[in-house]
Parts: C-alpha cells; sequence; structure tokens
C-alpha cells in the first residue's frame, strides 16, 4: 500500500494515502470554546467545515516531549496572532482526510475498515515525508508502548532506513472513546 | 417539432397546470357544497377544462382534448342546473383530472395514454343524469373498452413478439419453473435495506395480489395503471414472479402478480384504495429481530442521505430493477399506438422545456453553494488588495461589478435550495378528501402559509411525518359525524394545518377540533405497557403524558387507537422531525381537540446574523429571536445593571433583564476551580466590571484626554426566546451578515452552546450561537426573576423602601453585626492586629504608604464590648478587615473581625428599638439584627474630619427640604445638610413635601427623582406653583447618568447627583451658596 508519511516531532508515522485527501499548510483555526484540547479548532477548506485534531495532543505527546517542543496553537481569533511564533518555529501542516463516503467510493473494504469518521476531519502534523509504498506483509504488530504512544493508536510498524514507521490506526484517532 | 410549437406547447403545458392547480380545490369545494356551490367556481372550472379543450385541440392532443371534453360536458350540465353534483360526480370528475394531469404532464406522450375508463365513467353519469344506473353502465363500457384495447394490444404484441423471437417465450418459460421451487413470496431476506427502511419510516409491507388478464401489453398496462395507484402513497418493492427487464407479464402464475408494497397506510385502507377485498391484499409481518438496529442518525447525515439518494439508489439493485422496470414500461408506452396524430418517434419525444420540470440534484446545488461561498471569499480579498494600494484604481469600478455579480449569484444560487411548503401541503387535501370519505366522516381542511420557504431537504423529509399526522387526524381524531352532532360540535371536522415563521424556526401547527387526548388514559396506557412506573405517572404534568405517545414503544400498541387518541406511528414523526433538528409539542383538551406543532429549523438555509466578537473570538448570532442591542459604556455599566440574587440584570422599561456574559458561559477565560461556584461567577463579573470602572475612574479623573479614549463599552444583545428575554453580553458588535448556515461537527455537539457553524466573509469558521443553549447553561431562572420583581412590588406597598441597597455585611469580634453601604465605602482592606500601632491612645495602621487612623465602631458607639482591639482579634497575626470610607480625604478606617456578605437588599430600617449616637438603626436581614452606623459621624464623633473644613458649607439660617422615600438616604442627605447647619426639613414623598412648600419657605429643596406617587420631576412642576418657585432644587437619584442629568437641567434644576454623595452635593450647595 502507499502511505503518506510526516513526522511529529522524532516520531516518523504513516497513513494510508487512500484516507488523505488534501495537505495543505497551516491556516487559521477557529478555536471552539469547552472543545477538548486535542481538537485544534476548525478550518475552512472550499466551503465545508473541517474539524482538526492536533495528533501531537490526541497520541497525548505533549507530556512526553514537553521540553522539545512547544506547541504553536493559534487561532487566528485568539489575542495571539501567532506571528511571533511563526518566526521561531516552521508552520505545520493539515493533512486533511476524506470522509467515509468519499472512501467508500474509491476502496470499499478501506472504508469498512478504517473510516470511523463521517464528518470531514484533518490532522495536524508538523512536517510532511514522502509517499513510501510499503508490502503489506513488511508491517509488524506494534509493541504495547512505542514512545509514549498507546499501542491503541498503531495498527503497525515497518522498519525503513533504519527507521521505525508507525503506521497509524486513525478511526482511533477520531473516537472520542479511545483512550490514550 | 420546431422550435416555434416547442416553444407553444411549453405555453400549453404552464398554463394548463395552472387551471388543473385550481380545478381540483374548486372540485374539492363543490363536492362540499353541492347544489349550493357559488356558479362563479363552477364558472371557473368550466373555462378551465374549456381552455384545455380548445388549446389541446389546436395542437392536434386528441386524447386530452377528448377527455376535457366529456369533462367540460359534465360541467356544463351541472352549471345549467341538469345534473346535481353528487360525490360519484366529482369522484367521477377528479379522475378524470388526474388522468388530464398525468397527460398534459407527458404531451408527446400523451396520446398513448388511456383516458376511456375515466371518459366513460363521465358519460354514464352524463347519460344517466347522475342516476343510480350509471354504475352499471360503466361497467359495460368499461369492459367493452378493455376489450376494444385488447384486440388492439394483441395485435401489437404479436409484432412485438415475432421481432424478439424465441428469446421471450424461453424467459417466460424458465421464470415459470423458478415460481414453481420459490417458497412462500416474499422472502424478506432478499430486501433487507427496503424492509429496514419501510420499518423505520413506520410503514407496514402488504403483498397485493393484482390480477393480470389478457395479453402481455395489456397486462404491462394494468400493472401501470396499478403502480400509479400505488405509487403516491408507498412504494414497489418486489413483484413474484420477478419482472425482468423485458416486462414479460406472462409468467404469472394463475394470472396473478404479487406484488410486494410497503406504505404508510393500514390493511383496509390499502384495500379500500386499491379496490381489492383483503382476501388479495396481505399484511407481512416482519419478525422481530429481522430489522437491524439502526444507529440514531444524526440530522446532517440525514440530509445528506437525502441528497445522496440518486447515488444510493444505484446501490440497492431489486430498487433499481424496479425503476428499469417503470423506465421501460413508460418507453414502449412512448412507442406509437396509432392514433390521430402522429407521435413523434422515441429519441426525438422529448419534453418541450418548461421551467417549473427542470430538476437539478441537490448536490449539484449544493457544490454550487461553496463555490458561489469561495468565490465571495476570492472577491472579498481581492477588492482588500485594490483598496489598499490606491483609492484611484482604474479597476475599482471592476472590482465593483464583480462585487454586485458576485453577491447575486450566491443570492440565486441559496434561493435554488429553498421551496415553499405547498409542495408538500398541496396534496393534503386530496388526501385528507379520499380518507374522509372513507372513513364516512366530513372533514374540512384549511391551509395557511404554504408560501412559507424551507430548505429543500427538510421540505423532502417532511411528507412522511405530515401524512402519518393527517392520516392520524382523520383516522382517529376526528369523530364520525354522528358523534360531533351528538356533543354540539359542527359535523365538518376542522382540521388547520398551518406554517409560520417564529423564532427563526418554521412551525408547522395541525389544529384539529376532534375528540382530543386524556392525558390520564394515555398515563394508564404508558403504565400498561411498562413504559413509566405508576410513580412517575402522579408526578407527570399533562405536558409529558400526552409526549408519551412518541415514546416508540408506546405507539407500537396495538390497541392504541382505543384510547381516544392518536399514536400510530407517532414516534416516526418525532424521530423524523428530531433528524431535522426539530421537535414536535403536543397540547391536547379533551372534547376540544389537539394542537400538534412541529417546530423546524431553517437547516442549510441562509439566516441573517449578527457577527459579534468576545475575547477577540468571533461568533455569528442570528437575528431572529434578536430584539435589540444595548450599547453600554463601562463608566455608565454600574448605573445600569443591578445585581439580582447574584445574577446581573439589566434594567430596560419596566422590566430586569437577566444578563449573561457569553464569555463567562463558553467558558473563555480563566477556568474557574471549583464547579460550586458557578453561581457566584456572574456577581463576580459585574464585581469585576464595576471594578474596573471603578479603578479607571480613579485614573480617568486625574486625567480626563485618556478618559475619552478609555470610555469602553459593552454590548449586551436582547433576546426573546419563547417570550423570555434575557441580555447577552458581548464585547463587540462586528457585522450583520447572511450566513450559511453548516452542520456542526459531530465532536462538538455535546455542546449546548452552538447550533451550527458558518464561513464568514474572511474565509475563516464562526460558531453560531445557540440562545436555547446558552439559557441552558447560564442557568437562567426566569421564575426568580418574576419573584424579585414580584418581591419588589410587594415591598413597595408594604413600605417606600423600594430601592435597593448594596450593603457589606460585617461582624465584631463579639459577632455582632453591622451593615454599610458599599456607596459610602471605598474598599476593605486586610490587616493585622501587629500592623496596628497605638500612639496617643489612638491607633494607626501603615497601609500603601499611608498612615490611617483607625476606629472600632464598637468603642465609639460605647458598647460594653468590642471595644478594645483584643476583644476583636485574640491572636495578632489575625486578619481584620479596615473599612476605608469614600468621604475624600480622610485617612481613617473603621475594623472589623471579617466580612460576613454583601447583599442588595431592601433596609426596612427601625430607628426605634437601638438607638445611639452615630448609629442609623437597626434592621434585621438573614435572622441577624444589623446595626447600620452613620460613618461620618461615628469620625466627627472622635473628631476625626476631612481637611476641607466644613465650615465653608455654611448654611447657617437657611431651610433646606429634603424629599426622598427612602429613609436611609433621606436620613444620610440630612445629616450632610446638618452638617452644613442646615435646618432641615424631611419630607416622605412628593405630596408631603408640596404640603410643607404650600406652608413654609425654603432656601433649598433637595429631592429624589424616583418616588412612588408623584416623582420627583412632578414635584418640581408642582413647587413652580407654589410661593417657592424660585427655590433651588437639587435632585438625587440612584443611578446618574448624562442623560438625566440633561433631563434635570431641562426641569430646571440646579444638578443632579448620586444619592449619598456628599462631596458632589455639597459642591452643589456651596456653588448655590457664592451666587
Amino acid at each position: 500500500m502507499l502511505v503518506c508519511t510526516f513526522s511529529l516531532g522524532e516520531l516518523y508515522l504513516g497513513i494510508d494515502i487512500v484516507l488523505v485527501r488534501e495537505i495543505n499548510q497551516s491556516l487559521g483555526y477557529t478555536s471552539v470554546p469547552g472543545a477538548p484540547d486535542h481538537i485544534r479548532g476548525m478550518l475552512n477548506i472550499r466551503g465545508s467545515v473541517i474539524t482538526m485534531f492536533n495528533l501531537k495532543q490526541r497520541l497525548n505527546m505533549v507530556k512526553y516531549e514537553q521540553n522539545n517542543v512547544q506547541d504553536n496553537s493559534e487561532s487566528i481569533d485568539g489575542e495571539d496572532d501567532g506571528k511571533s511564533q511563526e518566526n521561531k518555529k516552521q508552520q505545520q501542516f493539515n493533512i486533511i482526510l476524506r470522509t467515509k463516503s468519499e472512501v467508500t467510493r474509491i476502496n470499499r473494504s478501506i472504508a469498512q475498515e478504517d473510516c470511523s469518521w463521517d464528518d470531514p476531519v484533518g490532522l495536524v502534523v508538523d512536517r510532511l515525508g514522502d509517499v513510501q509504498k510499503i508490502d503489506d506483509h513488511a508491517i509488524q504488530v506494534a509493541p504495547a508502548n512505542l514512545q509514549g504512544i498507546s499501542s491503541v493508536f498503531v495498527r503497525g510498524v515497518v522498519e525503513m532506513d533504519n527507521k521505525l514507521l508507525l503506521i497509524l490506526n486513525v478511526g482511533s484517532i477520531f473516537n472520542e472513546n479511545d483512550e490514550s | 417539432m420546431s422550435e416555434e410549437d416547442d416553444a407553444l406547447i411549453a405555453m400549453f403545458i404552464q398554463e394548463s397546470n395552472e387551471h388543473l392547480e385550481t380545478i381540483e380545490p374548486d372540485l374539492l369545494i363543490l363536492e362540499e357544497k353541492g347544489k349550493d356551490t357559488d356558479p362563479a367556481i363552477i364558472n371557473r372550472m368550466f373555462r378551465g377544462v374549456h381552455t384545455i379543450k380548445g388549446t389541446s385541440g389546436f395542437f392536434g392532443l386528441s386524447n386530452i382534448s377528448n377527455l376535457s371534453h366529456t369533462m367540460e360536458n359534465l360541467l356544463g350540465k351541472i352549471r345549467e342546473n341538469v345534473i346535481i353534483p353528487t360525490s360519484e360526480i366529482t369522484d367521477s370528475l377528479l379522475a378524470g383530472m388526474d388522468k388530464l394531469t398525468q397527460m398534459i404532464g407527458d404531451v408527446p406522450n400523451s396520446e398513448s395514454i388511456d383516458a376511456s375508463a375515466e371518459k366513460a365513467v363521465i358519460n354514464a353519469l352524463l347519460e344517466g343524469g347522475g342516476g343510480g344506473e350509471a354504475k352499471a353502465k360503466v361497467k359495460e363500457e368499461e369492459t367493452q373498452a378493455e376489450e376494444e384495447e385488447a384486440n388492439a394490444d394483441e395485435e401489437e404484441a404479436h409484432t412485438e413478439e415475432e421481432e424478439k423471437g424465441v428469446a421471450v417465450s424461453q424467459s417466460g418459460e424458465t421464470q415459470l419453473a423458478k415460481v414453481e421451487t420459490t417458497p412462500q413470496f416474499p422472502i424478506l431476506e432478499n430486501y433487507p435495506d427496503e424492509v429496514s427502511d419501510a420499518v423505520h419510516a413506520g410503514k407496514h409491507l402488504f403483498v397485493i395480489d393484482v390480477k393480470l388478464t389478457g395479453s402481455n401489453p395489456q397486462r404491462q398496462n394494468t400493472f401501470k395503471q396499478f403502480e400509479q395507484l400505488i405509487g403516491p402513497v408507498g412504494t414497489l418493492i418486489a413483484t413474484n414472479p420477478e419482472i425482468n427487464d423485458d416486462l414479460n407479464f406472462l409468467s404469472c402464475k394463475d394470472d396473478i402478480l404479487q406484488i410486494l408494497v410497503s406504505t404508510v397506510l393500514e390493511l383496509d385502507l390499502v384495500c379500500s384504495l386499491t379496490e381489492l377485498t383483503d382476501k388479495n391484499v396481505r399484511q407481512v409481518i416482519i419478525p422481530k429481530g429481522f430489522v437491524k438496529k439502526k444507529e440514531v442518525e444524526k440530522p446532517d447525515t440525514a440530509i445528506e442521505e437525502a441528497e445522496d439518494e440518486d447515488s444510493e439508489d444505484e446501490s440497492r439493485p431489486s430498487k433499481r430493477k424496479l425503476r428499469l422496470l417503470n423506465e421501460k414500461l413508460s418507453s414502449q408506452a412512448n412507442a406509437p399506438t396509432g392514433g390521430a396524430i402522429a407521435v413523434p418517434e422515441k429519441s426525438t419525444a422529448k419534453q418541450p422545456v418548461v421551467e417549473e420540470t427542470l430538476r437539478v440534484s441537490v448536490s449539484l446545488l449544493d457544490e454550487l453553494i461553496n463555490m458561489a461561498g469561495e468565490l465571495v471569499l476570492i472577491r472579498n480579498q481581492l477588492s482588500r488588495t485594490v483598496s489598499t494600494t490606491t483609492s484611484n484604481d482604474p479597476q475599482a469600478p471592476l472590482i465593483q461589478s464583480l462585487d454586485s455579480i458576485t453577491s447575486r449569484i450566491q443570492a440565486k444560487v441559496m434561493h435554488a435550495r429553498m421551496q415553499q411548503i405547498n409542495v408538500v401541503f398541496s396534496k393534503f387535501p386530496r388526501v385528507v378528501r379520499d380518507l374522509a370519505n372513507k372513513m364516512k366522516k366530513k372533514i374540512t381542511l384549511e391551509l395557511r402559509g404554504g408560501e412559507v420557504e424551507l430548505d429543500k431537504s427538510v421540505i423532502q423529509h417532511l411528507g412522511d411525518p405530515l401524512t402519518h399526522m393527517i392520516r392520524n387526524v382523520v383516522d382517529h381524531a376526528i369523530e364520525l359525524p354522528e358523534i360531533r352532532k351528538a356533543a354540539g360540535k359542527p359535523i365538518n371536522g376542522q382540521v388547520q394545518l398551518a406554517a409560520y415563521h417564529e423564532n427563526g424556526m418554521v412551525n408547522i401547527a395541525m389544529i384539529d377540533d376532534g375528540a382530543g387526548i386524556d392525558a390520564e388514559k394515555i398515563k394508564a396506557k404508558a403504565i400498561e405497557k411498562g413504559l413509566i412506573t405508576t410513580k412517575q405517572s402522579e408526578n407527570m404534568g399533562e405536558e409529558d403524558a400526552l409526549a408519551l405517545i412518541f415514546a416508540p414503544g408506546f405507539s407500537m400498541a396495538k390497541q392504541v387507537s382505543d384510547v381516544s387518541g392518536r399514536g400510530v406511528g407517532m414516534d416516526v414523526v418525532r424521530t423524523n422531525i428530531e433528524k431535522l433538528r426539530g421537535s414536535v409539542q403536543i397540547t391536547s383538551k379533551v372534547g376540544a381537540g389537539t394542537n400538534i406543532t412541529l417546530k423546524l429549523p431553517l437547516t442549510l438555509a441562509i439566516i441573517p446574523a449578527m457577527i459579534i466578537s468576545v475575547r477577540n473570538h468571533r461568533f455569528a448570532i442570528p437575528e431572529v429571536g434578536l430584539v435589540k442591542i444595548v450599547r453600554v459604556v463601562e463608566t455608565e455599566l454600574e448605573d445600569q445593571i443591578q445585581m439580582v440574587y447574584n445574577a446581573p440584570v439589566l434594567r430596560m422599561q419596566d422590566m430586569l433583564l437577566p444578563l449573561v456574559d457569553l464569555a463567562d458561559v463558553l467558558e473563555m477565560h480563566v477556568t474557574w476551580p471549583d464547579n460550586s461556584e458557578k453561581t457566584e461567577r456572574r456577581a463576580r463579573w459585574l464585581n469585576r466590571q464595576i471594578k474596573k470602572t471603578k479603578d479607571s475612574d480613579e485614573k480617568t479623573s486625574a486625567d480626563k484626554d485618556r478618559r475619552a479614549k478609555k470610555n469602553k463599552v459593552i454590548y449586551i444583545m436582547v433576546i426573546n426566546i419563547g417570550g423570555n428575554k434575557f441580555g447577552i453580553v458581548v464585547d463587540n458588535v462586528l457585522d450583520s451578515e447572511e450566513i450559511v448556515v453548516k452542520p456542526l461537527p459531530s465532536y462538538f455537539q455535546g455542546n449546548v452552546c452552538f447550533s451550527a457553524t458558518t464561513i464568514l466573509g474572511d474565509g475563516s469558521v464562526a460558531l453560531i450561537i445557540d440562545y436555547a443553549g446558552i439559557m441552558e447553561k447560564a442557568k437562567i431562572n426566569f421564575g426568580n426573576i418574576e419573584q424579585s420583581e414580584l418581591a419588589k412590588r410587594q415591598g413597595e406597598m408594604r413600605s417606600p423602601l423600594h430601592e435597593k441597597q448594596n450593603i457589606i455585611i460585617l461582624e465584631t469580634g463579639s459577632g455582632l453585626r453591622m451593615g454599610i453601604l458599599t456607596r459610602m465605602v471605598r474598599r476593605v482592606e486586610k490587616i493585622r492586629r501587629k500592623d496596628i500601632d497605638l500612639i496617643n491612645d489612638n491607633h494607626y495602621v501603615r497601609y500603601t504608604d499611608k498612615t490611617y487612623r483607625i476606629i472600632l465602631p464598637g468603642q465609639v458607639l460605647g458598647l460594653e464590648f468590642d471595644n478594645s482591639l483584643e476583644e476583636i482579634a485574640d491572636d495578632e497575626n489575625k486578619e481584620l478587615c479596615m473599612v476605608i470610607s469614600n468621604i475624600p480625604g480622610l485617612q481613617a478606617g473603621l475594623v472589623f473581625a471579617k466580612i460576613v456578605d454583601t447583599m442588595d437588599t431592601y433596609i426596612d430600617l427601625d430607628q426605634q428599638a437601638i438607638q445611639a449616637p452615630g448609629l442609623y438603626g437597626s434592621a434585621r436581614l438573614d435572622e441577624h439584627v444589623v446595626l447600620f452606623p452613620n460613618i461620618s459621624e461615628l469620625f466627627n464623633m472622635v473628631e476625626i474630619t476631612a481637611p476641607p473644613p466644613e465650615s465653608i458649607w455654611d448654611g447657617a439660617g437657611l431651610k433646606a427640604l429634603v424629599v426622598d422615600d427612602t429613609l436611609f438616604s433621606r436620613l444620610m442627605t440630612s445629616s450632610y445638610l446638618k452638617q452644613a447647619d442646615f435646618e432641615v426639613t424631611q419630607a416622605k414623598d412628593g405630596e408631603t413635601a408640596l404640603e410643607l412648600l404650600k406652608a413654609e419657605e425654603f432656601d433649598l429643596m433637595v429631592s429624589d427623582l424616583n418616588m412612588p406617587g408623584m416623582s420627583g420631576f412632578d414635584l418640581v412642576k408642582e413647587t413652580r406653583e407654589t410661593h417657592n418657585s424660585e427655590i433651588p432644587i437639587i435632585a438625587t437619584t440612584l443611578f446618574s447618568s448624562k442623560a438625566l442629568e440633561f433631563r434635570c437641567g431641562q426641569a430646571g434644576m440646579v444638578g443632579c447627583v448620586p444619592i449619598m454623595d456628599k462631596v458632589r452635593l455639597m459642591n452643589i450647595v456651596e456653588s448655590l451658596k457664592r451666587q
């Protein structure tokens, strides 16, 4: 399968490219008062409202690498327009995912297995990687705890060029019941 | 067919449809009124039919023209009173009209539509003069016509079969074989989706045996007729034997075609509709557990589903098959069958373009809306770049045109989704008529508000629930004529279906004057069904009890109809309406009728909204329900906003408006440590704001220029929701925009404060505020406010002390409580005993670079206890409270052990019980006796005086009149003037004051403005009529404002000061003296 890879701090992650609709640079998010921390806010992509998940928060990585990276959450509406931080730190990327019905049109089985979300959603990640072709057999079962990430979120791992690529279990990320 | 003809035919279709639209209701009137029908109505029908006849003749559409001719004849006879209209006659005319509608809807193929049956019925009536023999004749003619057709069809069938060759017969054989081996039809497992859908929509499944005779084309015809019959009320799911694309009906066993149908109608209704006996119609029992538990659909997905209906259809093989079947049938019908005119071949048999019939898929419209939205954003960005470059840009006009066109495109595209509710309503008169006839009831249906527009997706989902409701009304609510007569009601049951806008929702009310629903019986039934316990039912209000009929388990009960009530499928109504984010309300009165109101949102519609900001976050507030916006300058906040039961309220006209700070409700700043503090939050917010104001006041009085800039304002959005008004406090109102409502992502649906999202002009997403949610979250209790209003009014009756005072209650070391008006306090500070120094028998404390003289109230008042510091604080580290008065220049404070409370309350001051110098009096508050010391007098008693000696306010030998209904402030004002050696006379109201003014001469009058009976302004006016007309008058008021000061000036007063503001009062007195 083809995997869209990206990094989150030191972590090298990937998701099935069938699930990805598009990728763009960080724009202004509209934060939602009272929403959980891992929801960064909402984004308008050509007229549809996308709920953006802060992947780092969702994977509970913030505690893990608190010292290394400072989350540059900013909101266009917020008092802090983030410009000062923009200079310090490179901009993050939005990976906008396809909705279940969109995936269904491409691959019904993937839609049933991996797509648990009906609303348009997206992930906020630090850096983008290449698209990698991965042999299904190369995917190994993930150990119980990987660098502080709960195995609930990981579908499997692949060894690539001395790096460990974590294939995300995207469904569990948007399933609010799956706690890290 | 030439283009010109096309255009002409299009006009004909449009015109004919208009006529037909008026004919149907007219026919219903004809039926109702019979021979008493207004001749104008009959004439109108006659003209309509006549026009259709004439025009269709002109185009050579002989089939239409023949039928309309026949109808015209009958109408003509009715017009001439030769035939008296009976229901039989209207039936026949309605049938004819239906046929006409069908033919006109499909002009190119109209020649092939069979209207002989309708014609025969009407002709029979014409000949029989409406007599009883008509029926027999009809039958005869019908069979005759059938036979004739059969002959023609057989010929046709021959040629067809020849064309198709052996293939047909072969497929026929295989199917025959299949039928024999097939077990009992239907096998529900083959159609899980359809069955589930039907069950969820509260439909029943029936197998209907349709007898097919004659040749294949004839059978096709019968099948098609059946399909037309059942089409409007149900769905064909499958047939047995399965009919393939070749439309071969010859394989039916015993010439019976079994058809599986889902419909909301019940067995008896299906029978009467199809005119079959219940032998031929069998209800299919759906085994329990067969239907998959469907997840509760989210409203937006429900809508999406509707939009994707087309694509979804493709995925359902059986449905598709049936559709193909129908297409095939109609295309076959297209084939020339021979007739008066040469019907063009199938390929060219295009329907002339009629605007109304243009179909565009909803998803396409949605895409267009999205793109139009994007266009607007681009336009906005473009116009921004242009305007920033130069003001005289040559491109400016271009941008302007782009601007206007973009707006228009957006508006039009949006509008394209809206449909009039008439689309749904218009079918009901007929449904009601047919059902009522079958049940032998007399019902008048009144439709109102058909022009109300709703989003197409909402309209689409309204049909089923409304049909349910209508059917229930006819079936259960409206009594039989005899019963109605016995009950003294008009024989005709009245059913009203009305749509109207309210609070940003569209309400659809169905009101009947039928039997009504007995809440007690409903309860009993619900207990029997185990839905509620006996105990629950005892505490259950009528409204809640009635709502039980929407409970899922309830409506499933077979015997519901004997509970005097509705019920069958009502849960489906509610489920459907809730899917549309609407709600259902029901009220009923036994014997008088029922009112069911559906409240539907304009979801996906465009709504006008105000864009507001709170803490720099933008939100949209729907303009519906927004009464007005109040702008409050922060410096005036204190005067306009009061606290009632710890909740800030805005005094607006005659009412108190509860306020909600949006930032607070949304928890947009510091999270509060404990939930229990929530109730206090609003109070704190106000205090915070007031404190801010005070701080800025102090600052700005020093620097007046800066004050103008710092005059921050807040806005209060006054909302009216269901008659309850409240105010939402926001930081800023930015814009008024027409916004497109987009569904709230499911991740935020737990948050009641938001109803949806929208995209703002600059492309960012904003949340739409849900009033009801805000109210719920903020726990606004309108009852409390009302109570306090009531208490206030009662208080006014009881004593003139109707103005609330904010007081601080403090406790001395021995637990004695004292109350001090907040207005007299600059601030309260915490000090320690060890910070207090004793110099010359006087206590001093250093605090923020200043030395304050402190006194113990107990000591000064000469109490036996509380007269030493040690008694107040046994430990020298213990914190004490120092109350610093706001007498200017006075560096002195009173020391107490602690603050007990602050409260807004009415002080019922008792001057008799406890009397002492330096004490106003006492009052009972919260079961405690509270002493009210006169702070300035206390300080005077220990010879602490402010630097500017009072001597300059020398009122010696002058007489002052103090008018105030509030004892407290009257005493205060008097004491100020007394200190300046005025001889003070007090009056408790305007009337008393006027008496005094008439009797004596005064040099000064200080009057409260707000008094019961004669107000301050009235008093001033009256004063001018006395010999004291030249007296200078100073107004005192609880809420001072620029406007009020101005009004006072206009009324001829020399000044207007806040109550108990000694300095300002005395300054005015001083300036008077100098003059």
